[in-house]
């Protein structure tokens, strides 16, 4: 007879009490979805690698602190978006380094790895903020409520953002006639 | 560039579950080796840091007691030098002060 998978809750539990292995467990049923997430903010492997191992770290340090009021992926989704904030932040690209022009801009559309290079230089000129809020909006599809939730902003403040990366990257991004 | 070409260029640039899966291989063990090693690392300065308040708290009783032993001084010394001013005296003049 199979016994049924411990639950989060009982693995962060048996964390807490010194079991390595309960957070091991944890990890490998989480790390998709922050791969996922810093797969949306970061360039190159090794930043997306740092970027999760900083979440699970901060997540393991903290793990006193979760209370099983809400399910586990809602707090480490939470503790994702703080660390890929604190990565966009420390990573800002100075505004003048995008040189774009209407056939990359074509190109773009048609080629996935070149839409996301594209896109990339293009972010890199937006505040960590704006970026922050347009990347969960458009990459990670999430409405403004779960947004407004995950950093902690009004939702006002979350659309508002929004609009503005938007505006501004169509400005970046502008075709020629 | 308009809303919906900027809906587009989105679109084509979300990452593909491939490229998730090909980045999260050995993730775990690389985690946890971290873990282990840092916590291995510098169990002396996580004591250092536990115990700081208790050794500030010591420093602070030490400078309170060492300010008030001075005022002490200070008075025991001004009745010593009253006393051994007096007794200079009598025994020069010979009268009782």
């Amino acid at each position: 007879m199979e016994t049924a998978a411990p639950a989060d809750a009982e693995l962060v539990k048996s964390t807490i009490d010194g079991n390595d292995d309960a957070f091991a467990e944890l990890v490998r049923r989480h790390k998709h979805r922050m791969f996922a997430m810093a797969s949306r903010f970061a360039h190159d492997a090794t930043q997306v690698d740092d970027i999760c191992q900083e979440i699970f770290i901060r997540a393991f340090r903290n793990l006193r602190e979760f209370r099983g009021e809400a399910p586990f992926e809602h707090w480490l989704a939470r503790i994702g978006v703080r660390a890929c904030y604190d990565f966009l932040r420390k990573n800002r690209r100075r505004r003048d380094e995008v040189a774009l022009d209407a056939a990359t801009n074509e190109i773009a559309i048609e080629q996935p790895n070149f839409a996301r290079e594209l896109l990339h230089h293009a972010l890199g000129t937006l505040s960590a903020e704006e970026r922050l809020v347009i990347t969960l909006a458009e990459l990670e599809e999430r409405s403004a409520a779960e947004i407004a939730a995950l950093t902690g902003w009004s939702e006002a403040n979350v659309r508002v953002r929004s609009h503005r990366a938007r505006q501004h990257l169509k400005k970046i991004l502008h075709w020629h006639e | 560039m308009n809303d919906e070409e900027l809906d587009q260029l989105f679109r084509a640039a979300r990452p593909t579950d491939e490229t998730i899966v090909r980045r999260e291989f050995g993730f775990e063990t690389r985690l946890m080796a971290r873990i282990r090693a840092s916590r291995d690392e510098t169990p002396w300065l996580a004591w250092a840091l536990r115990l700081s308040p208790a050794f500030l708290s010591v420093v602070a009783a030490c400078g309170w007691w060492a300010v008030a032993a001075e005022k002490d001084l200070r008075v025991y010394s001004a009745q010593s030098d009253s006393a051994t001013a007096v007794a200079f005296i009598e025994a020069i003049t010979g009268k009782s002060i």
